[in-house]
């Protein structure tokens, strides 16, 4: 009779520790998916900031590449003042720096509106012709004084010009000359912000160097004399 | 143990290409030497061994292009890999590049990241 107290009490003992061992493993369990859910939300935020500074790091070399091109520019055009070296810099800057596969130069005749090329690149000869500043179309465009694309001014009616850009070149207020882009390379399907930003540039750089280009000319004949 | 810099061979007749080019690569990045144009460039190559070659296809004396395939012709300077800078996108102006010997091109205006991309592929990282 003893035996069979010790037996069933030996198996109620041995129930209620499974019983107990199986709630703690339930509560482990649970413990553990709970942790598992939390790791995986924080892998998801941080793959998140990982984007994100991979994009911020994007655009960091992007503005360091428009810096780079601006500081490369501006220290090219300055670096000679001889006219052909100037002008020859400049075709560097248009077709390395941005990209231009078609363009001129031109420059203003004195104190009139009239606008005459000086130098060219990829382009017939033919299609250059010179222009007025008082007259509509291209002559407008420049006369405005600041770079211009057509593509990106729906509401002009400079639209029908054969041009991809055009960019006065000003000292101070006055439209000293202009730079006007006939195509671009065909790999580059359009002008981008930091070619406008270089655009800006140039408008007044290239205006500089070409005019103190022009006063070394004319104090080396002075010189001379 | 000091890890050296990879050399990087620049060659372009324009002195603004041969600017931003060293821009981009130069600092503590690459040592970098230069050359005007396609002949300078294979002596350059042969007396400076670079790691690698950048070098633009239109330049006087000798185009990338000969440039290239004079240096696939010597022992010395066949393996060195080089990137082709070209103003030229069309698939027959690339054809030609990888024809030459090119290990791969850029186009022009450099983008920056690309071409360090494609640096880093050719110098395995």
């Amino acid at each position: 009779m003893k035996d069979k107290v010790d037996a069933a009490d030996f198996v109620r003992h041995v129930r209620e520790s499974a019983q107990q061992y199986s709630q703690d493993l339930l509560q482990e369990n649970e413990r553990l998916i709970g942790m598992v859910s939390s790791l995986h939300e924080q892998i998801a935020q941080i793959e998140a900031t990982n984007r994100a500074f991979a994009a911020r790091s994007v655009e960091v070399e992007q503005l360091n590449a428009t810096l780079a091109n601006l500081y490369v520019a501006s220290y090219r055009i300055h670096g000679s003042l001889e006219r052909e070296e100037v002008l020859s810099t400049l075709q560097e800057i248009l077709i390395n720096l941005i990209g231009t596969e078609e363009f001129a130069v031109f420059e203003r005749e004195g104190q009139s509106p009239a606008m005459k090329p000086v130098t060219s690149f990829g382009v017939e000869a033919a299609r250059i012709k010179p222009f007025r500043l008082d007259e509509i179309g291209l002559g407008a465009c420049v006369a405005r004084g600041a770079p211009y694309v057509p593509s990106q001014d729906v509401d002009s009616t400079a639209l029908s010009l054969p041009i991809t850009a055009c960019v006065p070149l000003r000292i101070g207020e006055r439209v000293v000359g202009a730079i006007v882009v006939y195509r671009l390379l065909s790999h580059k399907p359009t002008l981008e912000d930091a070619d406008l930003e270089l655009f800006t540039l140039l408008a007044s750089h290239a205006a500089t160097a070409l005019y103190c280009s022009d006063l070394h000319a004319r104090a080396r004949i002075e010189a001379r004399a | 143990m000091l890890q050296t810099k990879k050399k990087i061979l620049l060659v372009d007749d324009s002195s603004t290409a041969l600017m931003i080019e060293r821009m981009l690569l130069g600092g503590a990045t690459y040592d970098l030497v230069t050359a005007r144009d396609g002949r300078e460039a294979v002596a350059k190559a042969e007396s400076e061994r670079p790691d690698l070659i950048l070098m633009d296809v239109v330049m006087p004396n000798m185009t990338g292009i000969e440039a290239c395939r004079s240096l696939r012709e010597k022992e010395s300077t066949r393996s060195i890999p080089i990137i082709l800078v070209t103003t030229r996108g069309e698939s027959e102006n690339v054809e030609k590049g990888f024809a030459s010997g090119c290990n791969d091109y850029v186009t022009k205006p450099i983008n920056g990241l690309e071409l360090m991309t494609k640096i880093k592929n050719q110098l395995g990282g």
